[in-house]
């Protein structure tokens, strides 16, 4: 009877682990969270050298240069967090985020053919780092960040 | 300051006004949240708009600001299902080890 009741719940167990892994996420991952801290502080850094009174001039091609740069650093990111992602895809999810944003902030640019205002550069940063902050606190959140 | 009243008022073209009347009501909704992320982005629109009509921020400007404050939600809402996602392998592999590790062979 014990290990008829043993074998029962040994197997009970195997199924409940195995249906439940699909739902489960992504584990932690330190260079994941050490990418996400690199981006965000390239990516200010692009705002805040072309904003008006910055310390670069408005021109198409270093911008072009810069935003090509961008986007490779995006991409390796991206690639990363996809080959360490569980079925559930979030690493991939939170880069792909951040890197729409900086596309469209190199869009952006282009398109004014002028530095960021100053106005929309402080209320863009504000949300910028609370985006990559988002991301960074999805990351402390999973299973395994060290303690 | 303009405030977002006199910003949003009425013109008279119907449609326009209609959609300032339900803008207003989601606006209040969302300050009125207590969900941070929700009230902070009913405040920040309102904080933008008001800008825009100070002329501190252009269309494009605006579109921008908005279309970011997208991808921050679109964030949170991220982080918010690993939390979830995380709690609920923590608790159900945690139930699981105890009873597998500690239980069998010991309390039968």
């Amino acid at each position: 009877m014990l290990r008829a009741t043993n074998r029962f719940i040994v197997i009970f167990l195997s199924i409940l682990s195995l249906s439940g892994c699909a739902l489960f996420t992504t584990h932690y991952d330190a260079i994941r969270h050490e990418n996400f801290t690199k981006l965000q502080a390239f990516h200010v850094k692009f705002i805040n050298d072309y904003t008006e009174g910055g310390p670069k001039q408005w021109s198409k091609s270093e911008i072009d240069k810069v935003c090509d740069s961008g986007d490779l650093k995006y991409r390796e990111a991206l690639v990363y967090a996809k080959s360490k992602d569980n079925k559930d895809g979030t690493g991939e999810r939170a880069v792909s985020i951040l890197k729409e944003q900086f596309e469209d902030d190199c869009k952006f640019l282009i398109k004014r053919g002028k530095s960021f205002g100053k106005a929309w550069a402080g209320e863009h940063l504000e949300q910028i780092k609370k985006n990559y902050g988002y991301a960074i606190a999805g990351e402390l959140s999973r299973v395994g960040k060290p303690e | 300051m303009p405030s977002i009243d006199d910003i949003l008022k009425e013109t008279g073209e119907e449609a326009l006004d209609l959609a300032k009347t339900n803008f207003k009501e989601l606006l209040f909704q969302a300050k009125d949240e207590s969900k941070t992320v929700i009230k902070e982005t009913g405040e920040k629109i309102e904080k933008w708009l008001i800008m825009r009509a100070k002329g501190e921020l252009d269309d494009d400007e605006l579109e921008s600001l908005l279309n970011t404050r997208k991808k921050v939600v679109r964030q949170f809402l991220l982080t918010q299902e690993i939390a979830s996602r995380a709690r609920l392998e923590k608790i159900s592999m945690g139930l699981i080890d105890i009873v597998v590790n500690k239980f069998i062979g010991k309390v039968f």
